[in-house]
């Protein structure tokens, strides 16, 4: 059963008792909440996820809830729970779902060191996929968000998780974040698009997040060879332009922003440079979302 | 005269495109990057440990090059630079 299938009742009682268990890409999460918005953003952004009615485990415990004592009543806050402890200090109350989200990136990134761990969108299409490493502010999330409602298929817009044996991308369709300015553009560009509320004055400004595409999360179970590194970034006025980068640097590049290279040790090297024998690696500026989609569809898989 | 020679603890993995090198150092699970020149002159170490004039000429003659201040310059540099990175001792 899909979470969208739910009725609304009965997903926000189980949610406030005993939780629900959700399957998103290859993890089961088990959660639970008193937050009434984040209830609501759930049944949403989570409406194609598949319910684990079943479940006899879970990969992640999680629960986002109000402290107890006073603060529940002066200057709510709201606390992130894993496996029943707060990693972090609570947020203000009305910010309870980009909590979920960075937290549950953060669950992911701390702890499923089956997969090589990069902090990046990954993306597909015929199944090859384009890695695309950035760091905040260079407008990653809002390219992601602009190519998956314009005939590619969402993997991630955070967290590729590369399998160790094979090098494939594994599906992780989760909502995609969308800061400040991208969020009005997301809205013109894609209108089709679910986004949720905005959350204003978190500590990245106004947030709202992206409900994946519903194909997206279907083929949550069909991995993706890399075929393209390519590293975006917003730049105004720029027309857009890949420009090629070397695969050495891409793949110093890659370590840099995995969160578990150093785990992996000779293991991720390996997978990184046999990876980026087969992929080609760009440079992107762009400033204008129609002209990134038509480049991209341009893109032809290395021979 | 002391000779440099790779640290003996490490293992190295090496990755190359073109005239790029990447360097797995096991021994401290750092990657490199290196270029051409540096590739080989920690190469030519792995092979045995060698005096900076046996390097001198051993470079010159694989890049047809004439010997120079400025090029015992740079290999002084660049080796103690992969000292700095772990990848390289003095062996006296």
């Amino acid at each position: 059963m899909r979470l969208g299938e739910l009725d609304a009742s009965i997903l926000k009682r189980q949610l406030r008792t005993e939780g629900i268990s959700l399957q998103t890409g290859p993890f089961i999460t088990q959660i639970s909440t008193q937050a009434p918005d984040l209830i609501e953003s759930l049944h949403t952004l989570y409406s194609d996820a598949l319910i684990c009615e079943y479940a006899e485990f879970s990969d992640f415990h999680i629960s986002v809830d109000r402290p107890p004592g006073l603060r529940r009543w002066l200057q709510p806050q709201i606390d992130f729970y894993f496996d029943g402890t707060a990693p972090f200090n609570p947020f203000p109350a009305g910010q309870a779902l980009p909590l979920f989200e960075w937290g549950l990136n953060w669950a992911i990134s701390q702890h499923a060191h089956q997969y090589l761990i990069i902090h990046a969108a990954v993306i597909e299409k015929e199944g090859h996929a384009v890695i695309m490493p950035a760091p905040p502010g260079s407008g990653k999330s809002t390219l992601c968000a602009g190519l998956v409602h314009n005939g590619w298929r969402l993997l991630s817009d955070e967290l590729t998780l590369l399998d160790l044996h094979n090098g494939q991308a594994t599906p992780l369709a989760r909502p995609v974040g969308l800061k400040n300015d991208s969020i009005e553009v997301i809205r013109r560009f894609a209108p089709q698009a679910t986004l949720s509320p905005i959350t204003v004055d978190t500590h990245k400004g106004a947030v709202a997040l992206m409900k994946p595409p519903a194909d997206s999360v279907e083929k949550s179970d069909q991995p993706a060879q890399p075929a393209w590194v390519i590293f975006p970034k917003y730049i105004a006025g720029a027309a857009a332009t890949l420009t090629p980068h070397s695969k050495a640097k891409a793949c110093i590049a890659l370590g840099d922003n995995a969160f578990n290279y150093s785990i992996h040790g000779v293991n991720g090297f390996n997978l990184l440079t046999n990876m980026l024998d087969q992929c080609d690696c760009y440079d992107f500026s762009y400033s204008n979302l129609s002209d990134a989609v038509s480049i991209f569809s341009q893109l032809e898989p290395p021979a | 005269m002391p000779s440099w020679q790779v640290t003996p603890e490490s293992q190295f993995i090496w990755h190359s495109w073109n005239n790029e090198h990447l360097l797995y150092n096991n021994a401290s699970g750092s990657t490199h990057l290196l270029g051409e020149a540096e590739a080989v002159l920690l190469q030519s170490l792995q092979k045995a440990p060698q005096t900076i004039p046996q390097l001198e000429k051993g470079l010159s003659e694989l890049f047809e090059a004439v010997p120079s201040e400025e090029a015992t310059k740079w290999l002084q540099n660049t080796l103690f630079q992969f000292k700095s990175l772990g990848l390289a001792t003095i062996e006296n």
